[in-house]
C-alpha cells in the first residue's frame, strides 16, 4: 500500500490538497496540512496523486 | 504530443500516466531548461533563496520513470491539424493526439526593449532581472497586480528603493478595492512608495539610468523597471491553423478544441467553456492550469464520466509575511463584509451577489477561512452560511 509523506514546514496553507482529496488531508489551526490517513489503498492512489501534484510548494509526496 | 513545458503541459503528461494511459509522450518546449514552476520567479528565485535547479517541475529521472521524452529548445511555429503535424524551429513532428499548453507571454509597452526594462515570465527573465536588482538600487514597478506587488515585496526584502505605479485606484485591482487598500498599506509600511491612479507616460534612458515619467507630471529615477501589466496567450504560432484563437484557444469544458477531436488545450493559452456560467473564459492562474491538466489527462487516458471542469479563479500571492488569496469574481459582489481572525491577524472579505450567493472572497493569513470560502464557492453555499462560519464565537 502507498503512503503519504507531508513536509509541514513547507506547507503554506494553500489547501489545494484538501480541495482535491478531503478524506486524506485537512488543515490544522495554524494552516498546516495534516494527513488524516497516511495509507493509501490502490483505488485512491490516483486521487491522492492528483492532490500531491496540486500542491504549489511540493510539500507532499506519495511513496510506494 | 504535448507542446509547452508549462505546469499545464507537465501535469497533463503526469495525469495521463496516472490514469493508466500508455501512449508515447513527447513534451516539446521552446526553452532550453527542463520544465520549471513560475510562482517562484517573482519570489524565491528572484531573491536568490531558491536555486534554479531546485525549481523543477519534471526532473530527468522523473521524466524517464514516467516514459516522457522531452524535445527542448524548439519553438512551435505552426500547426497543420488536418495533417496532424506540428511545425517547430527544428522541423516537423507528426502526432496522433496533441495537447497545446504554450502558456502566455508578458504584455509589452513601447519601452519594453530598453536596457534595464524587464518583464517577468520566464526563468531567463528572472535571471536577467535578478542580475539588475543586484546592481541597481532604485526599482520602479509598472503595474500593481499580483506579479508587480510580489516583485516589489521581494525587492524591498533585498533592500532596494521601490516605487509601484498602478493606474487603478488601489493595488491588486482584480482582487477588489478592499484587499487592494490593505496591500497598499503593507507596501507603504515596508517602505515602498505606492502611486495609485497613475499611469506611465514615457520611459527614457538618461545618464546610464532610466527615467519614468508619469502622466501626473511626477518623474521617477530608476536603475531598473519591471513591467507587470498582464499577459497575452501564446497563440501567434497558430495563425493559419484554422483553430479559433480569439483570446486563447476555444475549448469545451474538457479541454477539447472545437472541431479538432485529436487536439486539446490547457492552461493560460486555453479558453475553456464554463459549465456553470455557460460562457468561455481564459484564466491565467496556476491552480486552474493544474486542474485543467488533470481533466485533460483523464480524457486522454479514455476515462469515462470525466466531470466538466469548472473554471477556477483561485489565486494566491505571497508578499512580505502575508499570504493573500482570492476566489470568485469581485465584480459580481453587491455587498462586501470584512471579518477578522483575532488570533492571527487574519482578514477575510466576503462578497455576496444579489441572490445571497458567495460571489467572491479575499483572505489574508487565515487558512481556515480560505478553506471555508473555497469549499463554499465550489459548492454553491449561501454567503450567509460562510459569514456565520467566519464570525468568532461570542
Amino acid at each position: 500500500m502507498a503512503a503519504i509523506r507531508a513536509d509541514r514546514a513547507l506547507c503554506a496553507g494553500y489547501a489545494n490538497c484538501v480541495m482535491t482529496a478531503e478524506t486524506y488531508f485537512e488543515l490544522d489551526d495554524d494552516g498546516h496540512v495534516e494527513v488524516r490517513r497516511d495509507e493509501v489503498p490502490e483505488k485512491d492512489r490516483e486521487l491522492v496523486a492528483e492532490a500531491v501534484e496540486a500542491c504549489p510548494v511540493a510539500a507532499l509526496r506519495i511513496e510506494g | 504530443m504535448i507542446v509547452g513545458t508549462s505546469v499545464a503541459g507537465v501535469r497533463a503528461a503526469q495525469a495521463l500516466r496516472r490514469n493508466g494511459g500508455e501512449d508515447e509522450i513527447l513534451l516539446v518546449g521552446a526553452e532550453s531548461h527542463l520544465p520549471y514552476d513560475k510562482p517562484c520567479l517573482s519570489k524565491g528565485m528572484l531573491s536568490g533563496a531558491v536555486a534554479p535547479e531546485k525549481n523543477c517541475l519534471l526532473t530527468e529521472s522523473a521524466a524517464a520513470e514516467l516514459g516522457i521524452r522531452t524535445a527542448l529548445s524548439q519553438r512551435a511555429v505552426g500547426l497543420d491539424p488536418e495533417a496532424a503535424v506540428l511545425h517547430t524551429t527544428a522541423g516537423r513532428i507528426p502526432y496522433d493526439r496533441l495537447v497545446i499548453a504554450t502558456g502566455a507571454s508578458a504584455r509589452t509597452l513601447p519601452w519594453s526593449d530598453l536596457p534595464g526594462v524587464h518583464s517577468l515570465r520566464t526563468r531567463a527573465d528572472c535571471e536577467a532581472l535578478r542580475a539588475d536588482l543586484r546592481r541597481g538600487s532604485r526599482l520602479v514597478v509598472v503595474g500593481g497586480g499580483f506579479i508587480g506587488c510580489e516583485v516589489a515585496a521581494t525587492a524591498r526584502g533585498l533592500g532596494l528603493d521601490v516605487t509601484i505605479v498602478e493606474p487603478e485606484a488601489t493595488l491588486l485591482p482584480v482582487a477588489g478595492p478592499e484587499l487592494g487598500a490593505l496591500a497598499g498599506e503593507w507596501h507603504a509600511g515596508h517602505g515602498a512608495r505606492v502611486r495609485v491612479g497613475e499611469a506611465v507616460r514615457a520611459i527614457v534612458r538618461a545618464g546610464g539610468g532610466l527615467v519614468v515619467e508619469l502622466r501626473g507630471g511626477e518623474v521617477l529615477d530608476a536603475d531598473c523597471v519591471v513591467l507587470g501589466i498582464g499577459a497575452v496567450p501564446n497563440t501567434g504560432w497558430l495563425e493559419g491553423s484554422g483553430l479559433d484563437i480569439a483570446d486563447g484557444i476555444a475549448c469545451d469544458a474538457w479541454g477539447r478544441v472545437h472541431c479538432h477531436e485529436n487536439v486539446l488545450a490547457a492552461g493560460d493559452v486555453a479558453r475553456w467553456q464554463d459549465p456553470v456560467s455557460g460562457t468561455a473564459r481564459r484564466v491565467e492562474h496556476w491552480t486552474n492550469a493544474t486542474e485543467q491538466a488533470a481533466v485533460v489527462g483523464k480524457v486522454l487516458a479514455g476515462a469515462s464520466d470525466v466531470a466538466a471542469h469548472r473554471v477556477n479563479t483561485y489565486v494566491w500571492s505571497d508578499q512580505y509575511d502575508r499570504t493573500m488569496s482570492f476566489v470568485g469574481r469581485r465584480a459580481c459582489a453587491t455587498r462586501v463584509t470584512r471579518f477578522d481572525d483575532p488570533r492571527k491577524n487574519g482578514v477575510a472579505f466576503v462578497g455576496a451577489d444579489e441572490q445571497g450567493g458567495l460571489a467572491f472572497a479575499a483572505v489574508v493569513n487565515w487558512p481556515r477561512a480560505l478553506l471555508a470560502v473555497r469549499k463554499a464557492i465550489n459548492g454553491g453555499v449561501p454567503c450567509a452560511v460562510v459569514e456565520e462560519q467566519l464570525t468568532p464565537a461570542a
